[in-house]
């Protein structure tokens, strides 16, 4: 393998939305709503924000946490296609590092009164010793195990 | 930490996320963070071979995930900790924060009435 292919990795995540498509992507398209989903860190504050859910449009956040480290999430959406595909770029950042550069597709499907959701994420990771370590901190051995079955699940 | 190191770290995770791709591998995983277990005990618990048993287990020895030893006659398997630990990396960290927030946008989209349709 060489060394490039080794920052290189995709993986989906499916779920079962409750409701139809067009409700689905409401949840995207509506900052308000967006925000009560996405926002997942309710102690962090939040320094600088932009969201502009179009083709071509930029949503982007700089938050500080408890820490004082400062995280950032830029996108810009690539595609949108109501209400069936978003697609779109993102890179994080903590302080000036950047830690990754993905390009994420999700697709919604009918399932009867509800939304066959999958979520297909191509990442490349920038400096993930930085992130490693500091996601590796506070953890016990049960909580390990915990999210190992979680992202066995991932990956099944 | 150095670029070497880190595509040594990158494709270490690999050979990980390799091991557990079978659910032959997972199962002994699920079997072993309960504790150690011998090879005929894991041959046993999942209707395989000798031979199968242990070219599995060499290979999540050789992801990191599992550990193994040698006493008398018995060769003993265990978690590898720092295989857990290798695990909890930025991509599992990654997609648990995805996953926690689909979960949220989940109990969200319950919550919220849906338009009429037009």
């Amino acid at each position: 393998m060489t060394a490039l292919s080794d920052r290189h990795s995709t993986f989906t995540i499916e779920r079962i939305l409750p409701g139809r498509p067009s409700h689905a992507w409401r949840f995207w398209a509506d900052p308000v709503l967006k925000q009560a989903w996405s926002g997942c860190h309710p102690d962090w504050t939040m320094l600088e924000q932009i969201q502009d859910f179009q083709t071509g449009g930029r949503d982007f956040s700089r938050m500080r946490d408890t820490d004082g480290a400062i995280h950032s999430v830029d996108m810009r959406y690539l595609d949108l296609l109501q209400p069936q595909r978003i697609l779109y770029a993102y890179t994080m950042h903590l302080d000036a590092t950047p830690l990754s550069a993905s390009l994420v597709t999700i697709d919604f499907m009918p399932k009867g009164e509800a939304t066959g959701m999958v979520y297909t994420e191509q990442l490349t990771m920038l400096a993930g010793d930085t992130a490693q370590r500091r996601a590796g901190t506070g953890h016990g051995f049960d909580r390990l195990v915990l999210e190992m079955e979680r992202a066995l699940a991932t990956l099944q | 930490m150095t670029e070497v190191k880190l595509q040594t770290e990158q494709a270490q995770l690999d050979r990980l996320f390799q091991s557990l791709a079978d659910p032959y591998r997972r199962a002994m995983v699920t079997r072993l963070v309960k504790g150690p277990a011998s090879m005929s005990e894991l041959s046993a618990m999942l209707h395989l071979a000798l031979p199968s048993t242990l070219k599995h287990l060499q290979v999540l020895e050789n992801g990191g995930m599992v550990a193994s030893s040698k006493q008398g006659r018995v060769r003993t398997f265990a978690i590898d900790r720092q295989g857990l630990a290798t695990m909890q990396s930025w991509l599992t960290e990654h997609q648990r924060q995805l996953n926690a927030g689909f979960d949220r946008l989940e109990a969200l989209m319950r919550a919220t009435p849906e338009e009429k349709q037009p």
